[in-house]
């Protein structure tokens, strides 16, 4: 009988996105061995361009998963049985990206949030709907909070605010941060634009212990005087009723970053060492940057308390190399902090870690512990995970990385075209996910899925609670991990 | 599905896009072939960086050298490019053995390396002479603009953009090879998108290459390999190459105006009709410089420099000569002259090596006829090379000898006042000269070394 003792309410597990299962105790680096596809469900999702199935919600028994085609299914997660769905029809919007563009799907792309027994869900409309977890039916009317198809990323709350963040643009829609306090019955939309390129790491802001949301930007100028933040990290928190920037950083080599689209593009991660309150967040260049929240880049904002060296990326590649989507953090019962990154692409030629296992041709999940000595802060490469095609944002629990290279094609530019993103040819090109678990003091292989997961991954991700370790695929089907019933 | 490309497909989609480039211009300081531009101008009108304040202020350092096999051709430059291994900033030079080379220029590394093989019944050229040396010498040409609009006089330069557009398509750079073929490379892949076509019989001395729309446009000289002398032009639609034979007069170069194009030789001008290459005027004269054409008070001129030494400028509608400058004794003009146009105060500027210096004019008129004011002197070189300017800062290289290395100096383009030197970053002389883009100026030496010097945006 499974003790429903811990949920994934949102993204990335926390507001503060560490991807950290701190409740999980069924599965362990000694048994994960015996991980199996417990079950997987075909869902009748549509997928829109790369995007499918969003990482699932877990409150206790329930499984929430939402997906392209403007689609929330609740799935009881012990017989893997869809007891609700609910579908948003609304009449077709006047824009969107154009046909087989990645970056711009049409419908929903941001995985909702959970709370007090309410899924919100942002249709691909722009509306917020909001669902009782118990059955699907709306609790109250669904309100605007976004263009239509203007590709918002996933939703966070605290204290009663919705966050979200916008990227490329889509259908018109603005580069920004968004808000609303869902307690406010006339739902003011409050939005903070940091005037750069798109807000676009995976699982959206993430939230510190103030409220202040962060987010990175995309390629973009730096230019304080004129506001303009591009190619950082923005911090913005609401007042009143306004979404206002409280804290920014920018690396000293954003020109750099800007000039070869190398943008920070990675949700941070939040967490408490030794008292105060820190932050991890990536780029494309790939590397890893520390940071206070109380004072992001210190008095000039340019100066992170401590900046890996390249990690991958020695090609210099805006398309399929540096660090994408998110970070992952968690503690030991030692009290060691770590931090966690994926990659894409050959490991850096330079880099160096004490662990590891083989050659890294596609991508890893390098972890490295933070240390302090003297007020100084360092992230100290510790292990890094064997190779794994596109190393997608892992997630903790129990001791136990779980993590997943997304067999997806993520090229962008090709010999004889340039630039060419489309979604037909990367999904011809695409292969499947592999699922692994790693032993998270060592990054040892304790079990991989090897070629049981039939498609890729894109935009997706894992949520782990209870004893289930979930991934959803291109081809709608999710998959539940877990160990013999 | 996958999507696969023709041949004839991506050549009309590569003509196209050099015509749709041609359209809102060459962003980002990119220098299209010798002499930067299609008029030979010598001039980036556009850079970020380069200034003479910010070169006052230190912007200019040594950034990196790149050993070549064989001496290299003056760098094409090409910013921005969406490939399929990234953004990246490339130049491209061509080697004396046969090779052309795309470097990353912000990071100093080669991008690829192509090698053109030797395809022709002649036998090569192993070991060349000073005046016929062997392997590759024409330049590269990047695809050219669709038009030959001469540039605008009187008009301010464009806004500095911060970043130039990306180009996400790849264009081509042209090369012409020791065997007389026209290749016409992938900028991103170096590769070949389609046959190379005979288009001047091998080991000929071949420069001044050029594209405008689909053609490609050479000169030859010296009678080097027993090539005809003379300006060449293929179309790339049907390879159909056509000639103006120069008979014993070897071809300086040549030059675009709005409606023709101009060539000088060893003893005469051409307007020549860019389509056909027939003859519309000619004038006698013994040259030294290639023609450098350019605007002044609406009014499109032609520069040259004289075989001893005297300036010409001409009426380009007519060939009429309205301005003349005697020689300054017995002191010799470089091989090819560069101008610019000071956006505050719109003073026309000519420059030209002469003797040890390069000296500067301004146009001027008075009383409704036009002359040029020597304006300022540089210092003392050792075989100067043909000035380049970028924004108003000229760009001189003390081209050396084999007892004096090549030194590059930045004068202030108003005063002459010299604002930096290259000092001793240089470590033998240069046969190459200079040419710039993307906040950088490029040095090639005799022993295939490549330089570049510039602005050094901060990676770390």
């Amino acid at each position: 009988m499974l003790v429903m003792a811990a949920d994934w309410l949102t993204d990335g597990g926390n507001p503060q996105r560490t991807s950290w299962q701190k409740d999980e105790h069924i599965l362990n680096k000694d048994n994960v061995k015996n991980l199996k596809i417990v079950w997987k469900l075909q869902l009748d999702n549509e997928p829109r361009e790369m995007h499918s199935l969003f990482p699932p919600l877990i409150v206790g028994k329930i499984a929430i998963v939402a997906g392209s085609g403007d689609n929330v299914y609740a799935i009881d997660v012990a017989t893997a049985k869809i007891l609700w769905k609910k579908h948003f029809e609304f009449p077709t919007p006047a824009k969107r990206g154009h046909a087989t563009d990645p970056l711009c799907p049409a419908g929903l792309t941001a995985t909702p949030v959970i709370s007090n027994g309410i899924v919100y869900a942002l249709a691909g409309n722009g509306e917020i709907h909001s669902l009782k977890v118990a059955d699907g039916e709306d609790v109250a009317p669904p309100f605007q909070f976004g263009y239509p198809y203007g590709k918002s990323y996933a939703l966070n709350l605290w204290n009663d605010v919705l966050f979200t963040t916008t990227a490329q643009g889509c259908a018109g829609n603005p580069n920004q941060m968004w808000s609303v306090n869902l307690k406010d019955p006339t739902h003011k939309v409050m939005t903070y634009n940091p005037r750069s390129g798109g807000l676009w790491g995976r699982t959206g802001a993430a939230i510190d212990e103030s409220g202040v949301a962060w987010a990175p930007t995309g390629d973009g100028r730096y230019d304080p005087a004129t506001q303009t933040y591009g190619n950082g990290l923005v911090g913005a928190k609401v007042e009143g009723n306004q979404l206002k920037l409280q804290d920014y950083f920018i690396p000293k080599n954003w020109a750099w970053l800007q000039s070869r689209d190398l943008d920070m593009q990675v949700t941070p991660a939040i967490f408490k060492y030794k008292g105060r309150e820190l932050m991890v967040a990536g780029s494309k260049e790939c590397r890893v940057y520390l940071l206070d929240t109380k004072a992001a880049g210190g008095d000039d904002h340019q100066t992170p308390l401590d900046r890996t060296p390249l990690i991958c990326n020695e090609e210099v590649n805006f398309a399929s190399a540096g660090i994408w989507g998110g970070m992952a953090s968690w503690e030991d019962a030692k009290g060691t902090r770590w931090v966690l990154t994926p990659f894409w692409g050959p490991v850096h030629s330079d880099f160096k870690v004490p662990v590891s296992y083989g050659p890294v041709t596609h991508g890893a999940v390098v972890a490295f512990k933070v240390e302090e000595k003297n007020g100084k802060f360092k992230l100290v490469p510790a292990w890094m995970s064997r190779d794994m095609d596109q190393a997608e944002p892992p997630a903790i629990a129990n001791g136990v990385v779980y993590a997943f290279g997304s067999g997806e094609n993520t090229e962008q530019a090709y010999p004889d075209r340039g630039l060419d993103d489309n979604s037909p040819e990367r999904i011809h090109d695409s292969t499947h996910a592999v699922f692994y678990a790693l032993d998270a003091e060592n990054g040892r292989e304790l079990y991989s899925s090897g070629d049981q997961i039939k498609s890729f991954v894109h935009f997706g991700g894992l949520s782990v609670a209870n004893g289930h370790v979930y991934l959803g695929t291109f081809d709608s089907i999710l998959y539940c991990f877990g160990l013999e019933p | 599905m996958s999507r696969k490309c023709t041949k004839s497909v991506l050549y009309g989609a590569l003509f196209a896009l050099n015509f749709a480039y041609a359209q809102y211009g060459r962003g980002g300081g990119d220098w299209l072939a010798e002499g930067a531009d299609t008029q030979r101008s010598g001039w980036v009108k556009n850079d970020p960086h380069i200034s003479v304040e910010s070169v006052q202020g230190g912007v200019m350092q040594s950034l990196w050298k790149i050993k070549l096999n064989g001496s290299p051709t003056p760098a094409v430059v090409a910013s921005r490019l969406i490939t399929y291994k990234g953004f990246k900033d490339l130049l491209f030079v061509a080697t004396s053995a046969d090779n052309v080379v795309s470097i990353d220029y912000v990071l100093g590394k080669v991008f690829w390396e192509s090698h053109l093989p030797y395809d022709s019944l002649l036998v090569p050229v192993k070991n060349g002479t000073a005046n016929c040396p062997a392997g590759m010498t024409a330049g590269l040409s990047l695809a050219g603009p669709a038009a030959t609009a001469v540039v605008r006089a009187n008009v301010a330069p464009a806004p500095i953009p911060t970043l130039p557009r990306p180009k996400k398509i790849p264009a081509v750079v042209y090369a012409l090879s020791s065997d007389g073929l026209i290749h016409t490379l992938n900028q991103h892949t170096g590769t070949d998108i389609g046959p190379a076509y005979r288009f001047i019989r091998g080991n000929a001395k071949a420069r001044d290459l050029i594209s405008v729309g689909n053609f490609v446009y050479a000169v030859t000289s010296d009678n080097c390999g027993g090539v005809s002398n003379g300006v060449w032009s293929i179309n790339l639609e049907d390879t159909l190459v056509s000639e103006w034979k120069t008979g014993d007069a070897s071809v300086l170069g040549l030059a675009f105006g709005a409606d023709d194009m101009f060539a000088t030789t060893s003893e005469g001008i051409a307007a020549l009709d860019q389509k056909t290459l027939k003859v519309k005027q000619q004038e006698s004269g013994a040259f030294g410089t290639s023609p450098l054409v350019f605007k002044f008070k609406n009014k499109e001129y032609v520069a040259t420099g004289g075989a001893h030494g005297h300036i010409l400028v001409r009426d380009a509608a007519s060939l009429a000569i309205v301005v003349n400058i005697p020689a300054d004794g017995s002191k010799m003009l470089g091989s090819a002259l560069a101008s610019w146009e000071d956006a505050e105060s719109k003073t026309r500027w000519i420059l030209t090596v002469r003797g040890s210096n390069v000296v500067a004019f301004k146009m001027v008129e008075e009383n409704g006829s036009i002359t040029l004011q020597q304006g300022w002197t540089s210092r003392e070189m050792v075989s100067p090379a043909p000035p380049i300017v970028v924004n108003g800062v000229v760009f001189a290289l003390s081209s050396g000898s084999r007892t004096a290395p090549a030194v590059l100096y930045a004068l202030d383009g108003a005063t002459g006042k010299e604002l930096w030197n290259s000092g001793k970053s240089i470590a033998t002389y240069s046969t190459t000269g200079i040419s710039a883009g993307g906040s950088k100026v490029f040095v090639g030496t005799h022993d295939g070394t490549l330089y570049a010097f510039g602005y050094l945006l901060n990676r770390e």
